[in-house]
C-alpha cells in the first residue's frame, strides 16, 4: 500500500484501493486510520478515490484514468514499432520483423480508438475531456506498467502481453494459458523495475461498476451531437473501435468493446479471438527471439529526450544536432496531432463546421508523426560515443494541452503550431545537403495552405 | 547495297485526340510539379506548326504561353503526331524512318501510302442493326493534302455524313527528315434526325425512321453494353434514345511501304475523345492504367518505382479536386446508383465530413507522407476489383470513393495499381524512408 503523503501524481495520491469481494455493503470511504493505514475493505462501486467522490465525479476520475493509460499505451506501442527493423535484420527475418511492425502499428491505432472512445464516454456524461498523459504514475494497482518508451524486446513484449491479460478468473478456464503466462508474468516483472504488471482491463471494470451508479439523467443526448464517430474517421478498418453513447448500457457497451479487444475474454476461440490485443501480443512474444543470435530492434534509446539544458547529457538525450531538430519536429507535430484532436471533440458535429477538416488534419499529423519517426530512426542519437545509436520519436508532450475557451482563439492556436512547425523546419532546412528536404518543402507548404485557412477563420 | 527494312511500326500505337472546334489545333505541353502537394503546372513544350494545305512543318517552336481556345473562344483541338518507325535487318533497335532512308532504298514518299479508316458504333452497339454503324475510310492516298474523314451511314438521311476530322500526311524536310502523319479530330458536335425540336444539332443526319431515333435497351438483355441507358434521352419512364450522335470517332490509321521487293505495313490505333477541362490533373484510372495492365499483367514481380505510387496518389488528390463531394455523397451519382439496386438511400460517407477541403486535406497528408517513405494505411482501404459491387456501408467507403467504374458499379483501381500501391507499402513497412530526395 503506498503511503499517501509521498508524492506521486494527481492520480494516486488521491486513490486508495480496495480488496474486493470482502462483503460489506455499506461504503466504507473514510477507511484510514494511523495506525493501521488503510482498511481493505469493499462497497458497492468500489470507489477508489480518497477522499470519496459523487460517482458521477468518480466515473469521470477513472475515465480520465483510462485515457491516460490508453494515451500512453499508444505512444508506448508506437514507439515500439517504430523500432523494429534496421540493417542488422537477417534477411530470412525481414519478413516477420516486418509483420510483428504492421501488426503493433495496427494495435496502437486501435488505443487510439479507444482514446477516442474514452473521451466520447467522457461527453457522454458531461465530464471534461482529456488528452494528458502522465509518465510516471506507476505507483498504483491501475497504471499497467512504468511508462517506458523502448526498443521491444522479449521483456518489453512480456509487459504489454500481461498488461493486455484477461482476468486471472477468466484464465483459470485455460490451465494451459495459465501456466504458460507465469514465466511471462516473472519476465514482465523484471522488465518493470521488479513491479508487477497490471492489467488494464482493471480500469475498464471499475468504470462499469461506477457507470451504473450514475444518475440516469446524467447521460447526455444532446453529447452525441459532439461525439467523435467512427465513420468520420473513414479508416473502414473494423479493428478499430469508435463507439459514441448516450445511456449507460452504451457507454456500459462501448467501454465493454473497448476492454474486449485489449483482452479477448468474452471470445473463447476462433479467428477473432485472435483480433485480441493480448492474443496478438502473445503471438508475437512467442515467435521472438531472446536477442541472443539477432536483434529485431534498432539500437533506439529509452525514453529519449530532447533536453540538452544539462552540461552532461544523459544517455537518453539526443544530441546529434540534425537529429535533434527532427526530434522537435516530432514532438510539435505531436503536439499538433493532441490540440486538432481536442478541438474536433470540442465542438458540435455539423456539415457546416470545421469538424471535418480537424478531423483531416489530425489523420494528416498522425501521418506526419510516422513519416518524421521513420526518418529519426535513419539518423544517429549522437555525434560521439555510441555512434550506432539512432535517435527516435520522443513524444515528449507540451507544457499543456489545453485550448482557449473562446472558438477563435482556439484557431489562434493552431496558428501558433503551424508557425512552431514553420522555424523547426526552417532550421533544419539550413543544413546543407540535409536528407528528405523534399518532405520538408512538401510538409512547409502544405501548411502554408492551412494556415491560410485557419487565418481566414481568425479574420472572418 | 543498303540495309533492308524488316518492319516498319506506328509509334505511338495508339494515341487520343481531343475534339476542338478551333481550325489552330493546340498547341504541346507539360506539366511539371514545382510543389509536392501542389498542383501541376502548365508549361510550353517544343511545337509543330503545319501549313494545313501542303502538309509543310513551317514553324517548331515552344509557345509563349499555353491556351487551350483560340481568340474566338473555340476549343483547340489535340490532334496528335504519329511517326513511322524501322527496324533494319540485322538490328535491334527500332529507329524513326526518314526521307533519308527512303532515298538509300531507292523509294519515293509517294511510295508510302497512307489510309485513315474510323466510325463510330455507339447506335449499332445499342440497336445492333448493322445499318446503323457510321463508318469513314479514305482508302489509300500518298499525297500531302488534307484528307477528310466523311462517317457515312446507311441509315443516314440521303448525302448526309458526319465529318470526323482529317488525316494529313506532313511532308518531311531536311530539318525534320521523318515520316510524320497528323489525325485531326472533328469538332465536338451533335448531330441527330430532323425532328427534334430544338435541339442542339449541327446538322439532322439521322433518318428518324431508323430504331436508334425512339430506341428502348432492353434491360433484361445481358449483351446490352453496361452501363444501360447512357445516352440522350427523352427523360421518360421508357428512357427513350432521341437519336443524337456525336462527332468522336475511333479506328485505325495504316500505312504501308511499297518496297521495291516487299510491302511493309503497319497500324495504329487513334481516339477522339472530348477535350480536357482540367487540363493539370490526371484521373486517378486512366486508359493508360488498363493497358498497362492489359500489357504487363495484373502482377507486379519487378521493384516498383515510388514514383509510380506518388503519381497514383497524386491523380487521386487531382480527382477530388473536381468532384462536390458534399453533393455527390448522398442522393446523387453512385450514392443514388446504390439505392437503385435496392439498398437504403444513405450517404456514403459521414456527412459532417465530406466537405472538400477536408478530404482534400486528408489526400495530401497521404501524399506528403508517402515522400518520406510511409504509405501508411493507404493500401488497406483500397476497393478490390472483385468489390465493386459491394454495397455495404464499409463497402461503399472503399478508396476510389463516390465515383463510377465503367460497369456502372463503384470504381476500382486496376488490380495492377492496386498491386503496386500494395507491394510499394509492404516495403516501405520493411524499410522506411525510400526518397532520401
Amino acid at each position: 500500500m503506498k503511503n499517501p503523503a509521498t508524492p506521486n501524481s494527481r492520480f494516486t495520491d488521491r486513490m486508495q484501493w480496495v480488496l474486493p469481494n470482502l462483503g460489506k455493503k455499506k461504503p466504507d470511504y473514510f477507511a484510514f486510520s494511523s495506525k493501521g493505514g488503510w482498511k481493505k475493505k469493499t462497497a458497492k462501486y468500489k470507489p477508489l478515490h480518497n477522499p470519496p467522490l459523487s460517482p458521477h465525479d468518480e466515473a469521470i476520475f477513472f475515465l480520465h484514468i483510462a485515457s491516460e493509460v490508453e494515451h500512453a499505451l499508444m505512444v508506448q506501442y508506437l514507439y515500439a514499432a517504430f523500432s523494429l527493423g534496421g540493417r542488422d535484420v537477417p534477411n530470412d527475418k525481414k519478413e516477420a520483423v516486418n509483420k510483428w511492425r504492421k501488426e503493433i502499428l495496427g494495435i496502437a491505432r486501435e488505443e487510439m480508438g479507444h482514446l477516442i472512445t474514452v473521451q466520447n464516454v467522457l461527453h457522454a456524461i458531461g465530464g471534461p475531456l482529456t488528452f494528458q498523459r502522465e509518465d510516471f504514475p506507476f505507483d498504483s494497482q491501475l497504471y499497467p506498467f512504468h511508462f517506458a518508451l523502448e526498443p521491444l524486446t522479449k521483456k518489453s513484449l512480456a509487459k504489454y502481453v500481461v498488461a493486455e491479460m484477461p482476468s486471472e478468473k477468466f484464465l483459470q478456464h485455460d490451465k494451459k494459458l495459465l501456466r504458460e503466462m507465469q514465466p511471462i508474468k516473472k519476465l514482465a516483472a523484471q522488465g518493470n523495475r521488479k513491479d508487477n504488471v497490471n492489467r488494464v482491463g482493471m480500469i475498464y471494470e471499475k468504470v462499469q461498476q461506477l457507470l451504473d451508479a450514475v444518475d440516469p439523467q446524467d447521460f447526455l443526448e444532446d453529447s452525441l451531437g459532439f461525439q467523435s464517430p467512427h465513420s468520420a474517421w473513414g479508416t473502414n478498418d473494423t479493428k478499430i473501435i469508435i463507439e459514441t453513447a448516450n445511456t449507460a448500457k452504451a457507454a456500459k457497451a462501448a467501454l465493454a468493446k473497448v476492454a474486449e479487444q485489449g483482452e479477448g475474454e468474452e471470445i473463447n476461440s476462433g479467428a477473432t479471438a485472435e483480433a485480441s490485443h493480448f492474443k496478438r501480443f502473445l503471438k508475437i512474444y512467442k515467435a521472438f527471439p531472446d536477442g541472443r543470435n539477432w536483434k529485431p530492434s534498432k539500437n533506439v534509446p529509452v525514453n529519449p529526450s530532447t533536453n540538452v539544458s544539462d552540461q552532461k547529457p544523459g544517455p537518453s538525450v539526443i544530441t546529434n544536432e540534425q537529429a535533434l531538430i527532427w526530434a522537435q519536429l516530432s514532438n510539435q507535430r505531436y503536439r499538433m496531432i493532441l490540440l486538432y484532436l481536442s478541438h474536433s471533440l470540442q465542438m458540435e458535429i455539423k456539415p457546416v463546421s470545421f469538424y471535418g477538416q480537424l478531423v483531416s488534419w489530425s489523420f494528416g499529423e498522425m501521418y506526419n508523426l510516422r513519416s518524421i519517426s521513420d526518418i529519426l530512426t535513419t539518423m544517429p542519437q549522437r555525434n560521439k560515443g555510441l555512434r550506432d545509436n539512432c535517435a527516435a520519436s520522443p513524444f515528449e508532450l507540451p507544457y499543456n494541452m489545453n485550448l482557449p475557451s473562446r472558438e477563435v482563439n482556439k484557431w489562434r492556436t493552431h496558428r501558433d503550431q503551424l508557425q512552431n512547425s514553420r522555424i523547426i523546419i526552417d532550421e533544419l532546412l539550413k543544413y546543407k545537403n540535409i536528407a528528405h528536404s523534399v518532405y520538408l518543402n512538401a510538409l512547409r507548404n502544405s501548411d502554408e495552405q492551412t494556415l491560410a485557412i485557419i487565418n481566414n477563420l481568425i479574420h472572418e | 547495297m543498303s540495309k533492308q527494312i524488316s518492319e516498319i511500326r506506328i509509334l505511338p500505337a495508339f494515341a487520343i485526340a481531343r475534339l476542338g472546334s478551333s481550325p489552330d489545333p493546340m498547341d504541346n505541353y507539360d506539366c511539371e510539379i514545382p510543389d509536392h502537394v501542389g498542383f501541376r503546372k502548365i508549361i510550353p513544350a517544343e511545337t509543330f506548326y503545319i501549313d494545313p494545305k501542303t502538309g509543310r512543318i513551317i514553324d517548331y517552336k515552344k509557345p509563349d504561353d499555353v491556351r487551350f481556345r483560340d481568340s474566338k473562344k473555340r476549343i483547340r483541338p489535340v490532334a496528335p503526331f504519329l511517326e513511322v518507325w524501322v527496324r533494319f535487318e540485322k538490328e535491334n533497335e527500332l529507329q524513326p524512318l526518314t526521307m533519308h532512308h527512303l532515298k538509300k532504298l531507292g523509294l519515293k514518299l509517294s511510295d508510302i501510302h497512307w489510309r485513315v479508316r474510323v466510325g463510330n458504333n455507339k447506335a449499332f452497339r445499342r440497336t445492333k442493326d448493322l445499318n446503323d454503324k457510321i463508318l469513314s475510310d479514305t482508302s489509300g492516298f500518298e499525297n500531302f493534302k488534307r484528307k477528310v474523314l466523311l462517317g457515312k451511314c446507311k441509315n443516314f438521311l440521303s448525302g448526309k455524313t458526319i465529318p470526323y476530322g482529317f488525316g494529313q500526311f506532313i511532308k518531311p524536310n531536311l530539318k525534320f527528315p521523318e515520316i510524320r502523319f497528323r489525325f485531326t479530330p472533328a469538332g465536338g458536335f451533335v448531330y441527330g434526325p430532323p425532328s427534334v425540336s430544338g435541339a442542339p444539332i449541327k446538322a439532322a443526319v439521322y433518318d428518324p425512321k431508323h430504331k436508334w431515333k425512339g430506341h428502348m435497351d432492353d434491360l433484361n438483355d445481358p449483351t446490352v453494353t453496361e452501363p444501360v441507358q447512357i445516352y440522350a434521352n427523352d427523360r421518360s419512364s421508357k428512357v427513350r434514345s432521341l437519336g443524337y450522335l456525336d462527332d468522336e470517332c475511333d479506328g485505325f490509321i495504316e500505312v504501308e511501304i511499297l518496297g521495291k521487293t516487299k510491302t511493309h505495313s503497319a497500324y495504329a490505333r487513334v481516339v477522339a475523345g472530348p477535350p480536357t477541362f482540367a487540363p493539370d490533373g490526371v484521373p486517378v484510372r486512366t486508359v493508360h492504367d488498363d493497358l498497362e495492365q492489359a500489357l504487363l499483367g495484373h502482377l507486379i514481380n519487378e521493384k516498383v518505382d515510388p514514383k509510380e505510387i506518388s503519381d497514383i496518389l497524386r491523380r487521386a488528390l487531382e480527382t477530388v479536386r473536381l468532384i462536390n463531394t458534399s453533393v455527390m455523397n448522398h442522393a446523387l451519382g453512385m450514392a443514388w446508383a446504390d439505392s437503385t439496386q435496392g439498398r437504403a438511400s444513405t450517404p456514403i460517407m459521414n456527412p459532417n465530413v465530406v466537405d472538400n477541403l477536408a478530404i482534400l486535406a486528408r489526400h495530401e497528408s497521404v501524399l506528403l507522407s508517402l515522400k518520406s517513405g510511409s504509405l501508411a494505411w493507404f493500401a488497406r482501404i483500397l476497393r478490390g476489383y472483385d468489390q465493386v459491387g459491394d454495397l455495404t456501408d464499409e463497402g461503399r467507403r472503399r478508396m476510389p470513393a463516390l465515383m463510377r467504374g465503367a460497369d456502372g458499379n463503384h470504381l476500382a483501381l486496376t488490380r495492377r495499381m492496386v498491386e503496386k500501391i500494395q507491394h510499394a507499402a509492404d516495403l516501405f513497412l520493411q524499410h522506411k524512408p525510400a526518397t532520401k530526395d
